[in-house]
């Protein structure tokens, strides 16, 4: 692994550790939900995270389209597959949340559909590159569906604000966040957007590695 | 299910998840590196 990898991965592992020991130790349980409030740690940074992911790929997307280098759909690709993991991180962890906040696992409210939503659209973008083989057109459909998917975020995002929800706003955005609470959660906020860079790092490192196997191919 | 049991549940899954992708990258990685390595010797033994 190179060092930027390597410094990314140890941050990251520091980070985390530290994010886990705030979260279910060091923070205070809430005053209403009590202890299950803890998941709020996993479940907010990597919602956050999935977002800056996904603001990336809507970047390089522009940018594949505009440049046509291949450096920029690399990136865009890359950041897609790290934003799935954390959208499904975000799904699972709202679903476990939600069972004994709401009573139920899962409800068709406008953010949690937008969320699932979101998921299908960029696991589809990953689908999409698998099935055309040219990389340049793969490239440019991805490119529109990434440029997309992003305003599929800012409607998920905003959609507890447009809409009667049982998901509750943002309190970080409103700033109804406790400090306690808030400490933590940017620890963990942080030690998430760390994962990310390292997941990108190494996903790019793969983008790479597949091009000199392909250019390798095509030299034969 | 107490309030733990959720919270094992969720930070257990997504440990899952976190550690599952970063050894897949890992795995795709290595198997390329790998892939690379042996073409590349193989062509020096063609040379020689």
């Amino acid at each position: 692994m190179d060092r930027l990898g390597v410094t990314l991965g140890l941050g990251a592992g520091a980070l985390v550790v530290a994010g886990l020991w705030m979260g279910l130790v060091q923070a205070p349980p809430d005053a209403v939900q009590g202890e299950v409030q803890r998941i709020m740690y996993l479940h907010v940074p990597s919602i956050l995270t999935a977002y800056l992911a996904f603001t990336v790929v809507l970047v390089s997307s522009i940018g594949y389209l505009v440049r046509g280098t291949r450096g920029w759909d690399r990136l865009a690709h890359a950041s897609a597959e790290v934003g799935v993991v954390f959208t499904a991180i975000t799904l699972f962890t709202g679903a476990i949340w939600g069972k004994p906040t709401w009573g139920v696992w899962w409800t068709w409210d406008a953010r949690l559909t937008g969320t699932a939503v979101l998921f299908m659209v960029y696991l589809g973008y990953l689908m999409l590159r698998s099935v055309v083989e040219d990389q340049d057109r793969a490239g440019r459909y991805a490119a529109v569906v990434g440029i997309l998917g992003f305003f599929d975020m800012i409607f998920t995002h905003m959609a507890v604000e447009w809409f009667r929800t049982l998901h509750q706003p943002s309190s970080l955005q409103r700033g109804t966040i406790d400090t306690a609470l808030k400490l933590p959660l940017n620890v963990n906020l942080l030690a998430f957007v760390v994962l990310y860079a390292y997941f990108l790092a190494r996903r790019l490192r793969l983008a790479a590695l597949d091009e000199a196997v392909e250019a390798r191919d095509l030299g034969e | 299910m107490g309030p733990w049991g959720y919270i094992g549940l969720a930070y257990g899954l997504a440990a899952i998840t976190l550690v599952g992708y970063g050894w897949s990258l890992g795995m795709r990685i290595r198997k390329r590196r790998a892939r690379l390595d042996r073409e590349a010797s193989g062509r020096v033994g063609v040379v020689k």
